[in-house]
């Protein structure tokens, strides 16, 4: 039966797609878009902190 | 104690609604903080006034106190919100651990593009043994002095598949030795895709090679800017090799610079890279000026055709790129110039830009200075990606665009400002329509 979210207050589309298509789904989004036709730039490293807030570092790609 | 938290939104939030349903919020300061909101969340955003508390909201809502606590923490991991107001953005790292070059591998090419930036073009040789051979030791110093793990390197010219014979042996060998040192190199062509065979598409398998392809348009619109040298069109040659690439699964993405050339051809383009469904990047031509109103007709027209697209489940956000936006990944600047990486010409002197071949510049900036290191030499040289506008400093997008190409702009913002503010809310909202298509496929709507 598939669950009717319209009205649910914890209603979470990112946390369903990363079930379905792995944790990062969301970043994949960037990395598979176009990286050798933009002037691309700096590419985050796994311990780069790459957020400037006391919640701390998030790979963005 | 916990009655007393108060949500604050984030300076840089942006939310809408996409259809009666459904709306989307984004944080344009905080890496993929997208989100789909059904109308209920779409209320609590529009209720948080940075003065109020969670019990306050939740008895004006009529939510339950916890559900509407646990969906704030939620919105809190991607910085929608926060308690203590505090929001942080992309920053620039103290030192990069990635490096991304240019490499300008040859002079020759066999086309003749009207517009070719290179003032060099057709002079002189490719990049040869000895400067491939320094660029190999400065890649390893580069590892072993200032700990890279990551190289890029975009293989450009010219036409650098014309000069495949001479890098075909320099691209395993390097991957190799850097991958001793603990670094992995990633290599690319930046190319017309009018050279391509057999050999060259098995040691892209092999290898993991990708592709930049430059295109105009379909069929006349791409022939009438990019000819060989003989005035014969290249469109079907690039067509076929575009499909070979394809077939082959080898990476590929597709550059085609708007000017007031091809504008008009935009809506065909858009609909033949859809149906090849290779991701594409249309970018507006920098140092020459454009017909604003057509620029906009054309591309509302390619819009119009993508959002078919998505009904029918093309992938948007990971097929389009409009410009140098990041509209998820974000920034701290537009591109690897000044902090992360350069340009390199065929004879190894260093340029911050690719557009600067040909330009005089400091003899001292060479890959063969034994004195600098690449990534001293990335740091002492110029800095144009700081100059940005007051206005940019303090705009909502200042993460997403980033003032645009360093060595074009104009009062220290992107000249496409004004387009950027009126599509970049049409992204997000085209990116909604394709999350939503996409649950509903998924059978979570």
């Amino acid at each position: 039966m598939t669950h009717t979210f319209e009205n649910d207050i914890l209603f979470d589309d990112a946390s369903m797609l990363e079930n379905i298509f792995g944790k990062n789904y969301q970043g994949e989004t960037a990395k598979n878009l176009s990286p050798d036709c933009d002037c691309t730039s700096y590419i985050y490293i796994e311990d780069d902190d790459n957020i400037n807030s006391p919640q701390g570092a998030r790979t963005a790609y | 104690m916990t009655t007393t938290l108060i949500p604050h939104k984030a300076p840089e939030l942006l939310t809408n609604l996409i259809n009666q349903e459904y709306a989307y919020v984004v944080n344009c300061s905080y890496p993929n903080s997208f989100r789909i909101l059904n109308k209920s969340q779409y209320e609590v955003i529009k209720a948080i006034n940075n003065c109020d508390d969670i019990k306050t909201i939740a008895d004006r809502l009529d939510i339950q106190y916890e559900q509407l606590k646990n969906f704030l923490l939620l919105l809190s991991k991607t910085e929608i919100i926060k308690f203590d107001g505090s929001f942080g953005r992309p920053k620039k790292p103290a030192a990069p651990k990635s490096l991304n070059f240019w490499i300008h591998t040859t002079n020759a090419c066999n086309l003749s593009c009207s517009y070719c930036y290179i003032s060099t073009l057709n002079s002189g040789k490719g990049m040869n043994e000895i400067v491939r051979l320094q660029l190999t030791h400065k890649f390893i110093e580069a590892v072993q002095v200032r700990g890279i793990k990551h190289i890029k390197l975009r293989l450009a010219g010219g036409e650098p598949l014309g000069q495949f014979n001479a890098w075909k042996q320099f691209i395993p060998e390097t991957i190799n030795v850097l991958a001793n040192e603990g670094c992995r190199l990633d290599a690319a062509f930046i190319t017309n895709l009018t050279i391509l065979n057999e050999e060259i598409l098995e040691f892209s398998k092999k290898h993991n090679i990708s592709y930049g392809v430059s295109l105009d348009g379909v069929d006349d619109f791409h022939d009438a800017t990019r000819s060989f040298r003989s005035g014969s069109g290249s469109f079907k040659i690039v067509d076929t090799n575009l499909r070979k690439l394809l077939a082959e699964n080898i990476q590929v993405s597709v550059n085609t610079v708007v000017s007031n050339q091809n504008l008009i051809g935009l809506p065909d383009l858009t609909r033949y890279l859809i149906s090849l469904n290779v991701p594409f990047r249309y970018s507006i031509v920098k140092g020459e000026s454009i017909d604003a109103e057509l620029l906009e007709k054309y591309l509302s027209a390619s819009h119009a055709i993508m959002q078919d697209a998505i009904d029918a489940g093309w992938q948007f956000s990971k097929r389009y790129q409009f410009c140098d936006l990041k509209p998820n990944e974000l920034g701290f600047q537009t591109c690897a110039s000044g902090f992360s990486g350069g340009a390199i010409y065929v004879d190894g002197s260093f340029k911050y830009c690719h557009v600067q071949f040909g330009q005089n510049g400091d003899p001292s900036r060479t890959i063969f200075n034994d004195g600098l290191d690449l990534v001293q030499m990335i740091e002492r040289g110029e800095h144009s990606e700081d100059d940005k506008s007051e206005d940019c400093k303090k705009c909502r997008y200042r993460s997403v665009c980033t003032s645009g190409c360093p060595v074009y702009r104009v009062n220290g913002k992107d000249p496409q400002c004004s387009l950027y503010h009126r599509f970049i809310p049409m992204y997000y909202e085209l990116q909604g329509k394709e999350r939503l298509q996409l649950l509903r496929k998924c059978e979570m709507l």
